[in-house]
Formats: C-alpha cells, sequence, structure tokens
C-alpha cells in the first residue's frame, strides 16, 4: 500500500516536473519510487510537530493528488505499449536472477523484524520515536542525557520508515525495512532501464542490474536494511541524470540530478559532499556550456524543491539542540589535527584493501578504475564525482579518535563504498554493453 | 554516446601505431576486462550464494522458533532477560538508569518509550566512542536525572554476571 502510493505520487511529480515524457518506463517506475519517498520525506520534516497520524494523513493526500498529474503519462504509455520481447536463454536467466534480488528483500518484510544492529540502534530507534511521537522535538532527541547513538544524523529514511510503518497497526518493526527494499528496488530497476538506453540487448540490461543486485556487499546491505542503500540509490538517480545532462544537456534533467543528490544529503550526512560535487560540476560545465540561464527557467520546479528539501534539513538541525556524537562540523572544530604520513599511508592501504576485498565487492572496484580508462568523458566526470566523494571522507578518518584507527575505516569505508557502488556498477555494465552487446538500433 | 565509442573504435590511434595497433591494443583491453569481469562473477557467485543460503537457513529457523528465542536472539541473550523483566515491570514513559560500562544501546530500542539514561565510571557514556562535538563538551556529566528505576551491570566489570534491576531510592514511593 504505501509503496504503490509512493509510486503514484513520484510518476505526478515527475510528469509535474517535466522529466517523465524524457524516461522509459524502467527509468520512470524507479525515480518515482525514489522520489515518492524524498516527497513524504521533506513534507515529514517541514510539517513535524503536527503528529504522525496527521503527517501520515497529508502526505498520502499529497501523494494521491500530485499522482493525479501522472495519469497522462499512464495513458499514453498504455496506449503505445509493446508486445514484450522474446526472452533468450541468457536474458531469461538473468531476468529470473533480477526478479529475486527485486522481490527477496520485499518477501523478507513481512518474515522477519529489523535485525541489524545499525539499522536498530541507530535508525530503527529514530523511526520508533517518529512513529511513536510524530516529532524529533522530544526527550528522545533533545535530551542529551538520554541514551540514543547519533542523534543528529539526518532523518529522511527514518521518516519514510515511520511512514510505512504507520499503515500496519501492529506496529511491526519489519516494516522500517520497507523504504529499503524499495531503494533496492528502485536502484537496480533504473540501472536495467539505463541500460535499454544505451542497448537493444535485453540480456545485457538484466545482467547489469544483477551486477549490483548481487554485489555482496550490497545483497548483505538489504539483509541488514542499512539506509546506505537509499543514500546509494539516490546517488545513482543523480548520476544517470547527470550523465545525460553531459550529453544531452537539457537543464531540466540537471535539476532533477541536483534533487536526487539532495535527498542523498537528506538521508545520509555524507550525501552532502556528493551534493556539493555534482552542484559543483555541473555548475561548471553550465556556464562552459552557457547554460545557466535555461537552468534556471525550465528546472525551476525541480530546484525549488531541492531548495525546499535543504531548508527542511537546515531547519530540522537549528530545532534540534542535542549532543551530537558525530556530526563533521564537531569533528573539524574540535577534532585534533594531528596529520602523520604514517597515518595517511594507513588510510590509503586500509581503502585500498577494502575496494578490492573480493568476498565484499567481487572485483568491482578495479574494473570501474579499468572501465574509467576506455569510458566516454561523462562518464569520467561522474568517475570524479565520486573520486571527489571518497576522497572528500580522509579527512573524517585523519580526525578520528578511534584506536585501533583502521577499525573504525574498516566499519566506515565500506558503507561510503556502498553508497557510490551503484555507480560503479552502472559504468562497468555500460563498458560490458558496449564492448560486448550488440549496439542499439537507430530509431526508424 | 554508442556511436561516438564506434566512431572512436574505427578510427586510428592519434598517440602513435596504426589502426591495427590501436584495434590490438583494445583486443587487449578487453580481453583483461573479460578477464576480470568473469572472476567477479564468480567470486560474487560464491559469496553472494553462500549469503543466500545461510539466510534461507536462517529464514527457516526464525518461521520454526518459539516466542523465547525470537527474544533470545533479537535481545541477545546476555540481555534477553533483563529486557523481558523491564518491559514487564516498568511502566511506558518512565526514567530508567543503567550503571554500566557496556552499550545498552540495544536495551534502549526494544525499552522505548521508557526512557534509557547511562551512567559509566569513565569517561562518559556520549563519549566513549566518538569525539564529542563542541554542542556535546558544553553538556557536563550528569547523572541526576530522577530516575524511577535503577539497572545496575557490572556484567563487563568487577562482579561479573551481577545484573539486577531495581526501584531508586531516591524516587518517591510508588
Amino acid at each position: 500500500m504505501p509503496a504503490l502510493l509512493l509510486l503514484w505520487g513520484g510518476t505526478g511529480l515527475l510528469c509535474a516536473g517535466g522529466l517523465a515524457r524524457r524516461l522509459n518506463l524502467a527509468e520512470l517506475l524507479s525515480l518515482s519510487l525514489m522520489a515518492g519517498m524524498g516527497t513524504v520525506g521533506v513534507w515529514g520534516l517541514l510539517i513535524m510537530g503536527a503528529g504522525l497520524r496527521f503527517g501520515i494523513l497529508t502526505a498520502s493526500a499529497i501523494l494521491l493528488a500530485v499522482g493525479c498529474f501522472g495519469i497522462p503519462q499512464w495513458r499514453r504509455r498504455w496506449r503505445t505499449r509493446q508486445r514484450p520481447h522474446r526472452l533468450g536463454p541468457v536474458a531469461a536467466v538473468f531476468a529470473v536472477l533480477f526478479t529475486a534480488a527485486a522481490v527477496k528483500p520485499l518477501l523478507e518484510v513481512h518474515w522477519l523484524p529489523l535485525l541489524g544492529w545499525d539499522s536498530r540502534i541507530t535508525w530503527g530507534y529514530k523511526a520508533k520515536v517518529i512513529l511513536e511521537e510524530g516529532t524529533v522535538r522530544v526527550p528522545a532527541f533533545e535530551d542529551p542525557y538520554r541514551v540514543h547513538l547519533q542523534p543528529a544524523y539526518p532523518v529522511l529514511v527514518p521518516i519514510v520508515q515511520a511512514y510505512c510503518a504507520g499503515f500496519d497497526v501492529t506496529r511491526n518493526d519489519g516494516d522500517f525495512k520497507i523504504p529499503i527494499a524499495l531503494a533496492n528496488l528502485a536502484a537496480i530497476m533504473l540501472l536495467a532501464g539505463t541500460l535499454r538506453r544505451r542497448t537493444d540487448s535485453t540480456a545485457a540490461c538484466f545482467g547489469g542490474a544483477c551486477l549490483l543486485g548481487y554485489l555482496p556487499a550490497w545483497a548483505s546491505a538489504i539483509e541488514v536494511s542499512l539506509p546506505e542503500v537509499v543514500s546509494g540509490a539516490c546517488n545513482l538517480a543523480a548520476a544517470v541524470l547527470l550523465a545525460r545532462w553531459f550529453s544531452e544537456r537539457d537543464s531540466l534533467v540537471a535539476s532533477w540530478a541536483v534533487l536526487f543528490a539532495a535527498m542523498s544529503g537528506l538521508s545520509k550526512g555524507e550525501g552532502m559532499i556528493f551534493l556539493f560535487a555534482c552542484v559543483g560540476l555541473l555548475l561548471i560545465s553550465a556556464i562552459r556550456m552557457g547554460r545557466v540561464r535555461p537552468a534556471l527557467s525550465t528546472g525551476s520546479l525541480p530546484i525549488a524543491l531541492a531548495l525546499i528539501g535543504l531548508a527542511g534539513w537546515k531547519s530540522l538541525e537549528l530545532h534540534l539542540p542535542v549532543v551530537c556524537t558525530m556530526d563533521y562540523w564537531g569533528l573539524f572544530v574540535s577534532g585534533q589535527w594531528s596529520v602523520s604520513w604514517a597515518k595517511l599511508c594507513l588510510i590509503a592501504r586500509e581503502y585500498a584493501s577494502a575496494a578490492v576485498s573480493p568476498y565484499s565487492w567481487g572485483l568491482l572496484f578495479p574494473l570501474y578504475a579499468l572501465a574509467l580508462v576506455r569510458s566516454t568523458r561523462e562518464q569520467r566526470l561522474l568517475g570524479l564525482v565520486v573520486l571527489t566523494y571518497v576522497a572528500a571522507l580522509v579527512p573524517a578518518f585523519v580526525l578520528s579518535s578511534w584506536n585501533p584507527l583502521d577499525a573504525h575505516i574498516r566499519i566506515a569505508f565500506p558503507r561510503i563504498l556502498l553508497q557510490v557502488a551503484p555507480i560503479a556498477a552502472l559504468n562497468v555494465a555500460e563498458v560490458c554493453a558496449a564492448w560486448f552487446g550488440p549496439p542499439q538500433q537507430p530509431a526508424g | 554516446m554508442l556511436a561516438e565509442r564506434q566512431a572512436m573504435r574505427s578510427q586510428p590511434s592519434t598517440t602513435g601505431g596504426d589502426a591495427a595497433t590501436h584495434r590490438r591494443r583494445l583486443g587487449l583491453a578487453s580481453a583483461v576486462f573479460a578477464a576480470l569481469l568473469a572472476v567477479h562473477a564468480i567470486f560474487s557467485a560464491w559469496a553472494v550464494g553462500g549469503l543466500c543460503y545461510r539466510r534461507l537457513r536462517f529464514i527457516n529457523w526464525w518461521l520454526h522458533a518459539d516466542l523465547e528465542t525470537h527474544e533470545q536472539y533479537l535481545y541477545k541473550p546476555e540481555y534477553a532477560d533483563l529486557t523481558r523483566r523491564c518491559l514487564s515491570v516498568i511502566p511506558s514513559g518512565d526514567r530508567v538508569l543503567v550503571r554500566t560500562d557496556g552499550f545498552p544501546w540495544l536495551l534502549n530500542y526494544y525499552l522505548y518509550p521508557i526512557a534509557l539514561y547511562q551512567e559509566t565510571t569513565t569517561p562518559p557514556a556520549n563519549q566513549r566512542v566518538f569525539l564529542p562535538s563542541p554542542r556535546q563538551a558544553a553538556y557536563p556529566a550528569r547523572t541526576d536525572i530522577g530516575a524511577e528505576w535503577i539497572i545496575e551491570d557490572h556484567s563487563e566489570g568487577a562482579g561479573r554476571s551481577q545484573r539486577l534491576i531495581r526501584v531508586s531510592p531516591e524516587s518517591p514511593p510508588r
């Protein structure tokens, strides 16, 4: 029920924002889910304090109302639908694997409660408080002496978790897994949809999506319901749209890319770095292309939405006087800048060993590095965003008070990689499709 | 984009060598890429296969386990009794002070809306893992939170396994 509402409202939002007609069906479905989650999260931030019941009712009403903008789009797509292709044996195998990767997390929502450590004590606790109180302005967040790990983390994911769980009268904490399962679905569908744009091979589309769906660290993160899956899906959405901006120079697409990057920032603190990297790259390329003005006119709606989201996040930060155990500002102000060559070497070594750990990532990141060598300009620019994102988090480890430091890196760095793994999988799959798959036939 | 790449493929290299050399290099790069991809597929299949096998066994075990076993698993065996007792004895919304050097976060998750406070020996509870932020540093250590209940947990210190729950002597009679 909440998933359908998110999809319905998200599609309407994409139609109203002018993006829907530029997308194929898989892209539309996946970005709609993400946009629906973003709407609920931003709305939840803005009306926080009015009570969860009111929040759920109004968010659902907004999704239902905005979803009406999507009706002409659904009708047009239904009228122009084509008979599905007959799948070859390889494509059929990949299609089965794709379906299993998409459906398993959704089935587990009903079979298992919330099980992960972080997903319970950090994220689930926040979702539970929001579910019970409807707001974060309660002692559980504001009382500095209450036991609460990381109270100042962004709360977009807990808000969506509380929204999804609010539909279930049994108050089952397994419902907190719904946004994670939906983000996984959105990410792998978006991969398939983007590859569909590049190649006619159905096997390549499903196979490319399986590259992410069956990545050991990704599959493991879904099992323990880490919000990095949501952040990773947002980063992928932003990256896909940014790549289209580079190739098509469509400013509307670029502004939607910023919107999804902002959503990543609202999901995880590190996402703000991704947002800054995206916006920086976008501005530089827009100035070089002389496309600043169209970006401000045609993309005004998504930009306005992004600003609302950022305002919501900022207002939350201002109105949440809690002790913060892990905010980057606190780290930079009160941390001890003891940079040494040995420390940097340790960080580099741990980065490298985490990135090439075969039982976590297979060989995805070496493949990504190789793919970047033969990639197009826009893929390399996206690689630059990924590199900036990963490198910008080095100071967090330099300032870390953990002793030994490598324990901190081993816990935190895979989470950071998890957020860029979908982009790496996309690039590797694109190169595979271009090198080994049949080229796309020109239309007509 | 594909057309651009195909055009690049068909053009001779500008850095040196002729078109045949360029094709050979491209072929070599493709072969390395294909080999890495095959190794990646093998590793991923092995790791995800193991993951799925363990998960299916876990789901099967979970669906057939009784409520007590579920609680043991969720609350952790060492905290299961305590969590159960707290949930049955302490009214919702009461304040509980936990005296422990351990991490009572899981207890906190399952006890909510019971308010949990922690008292440690040293350093203060919120500064044990991460650096304090400026806002956090502004709050001095405090234990007089007027808790109605106290949980003594010395399982990590002297007098192991001494874990008891009692009504706080400071609180008014209930």
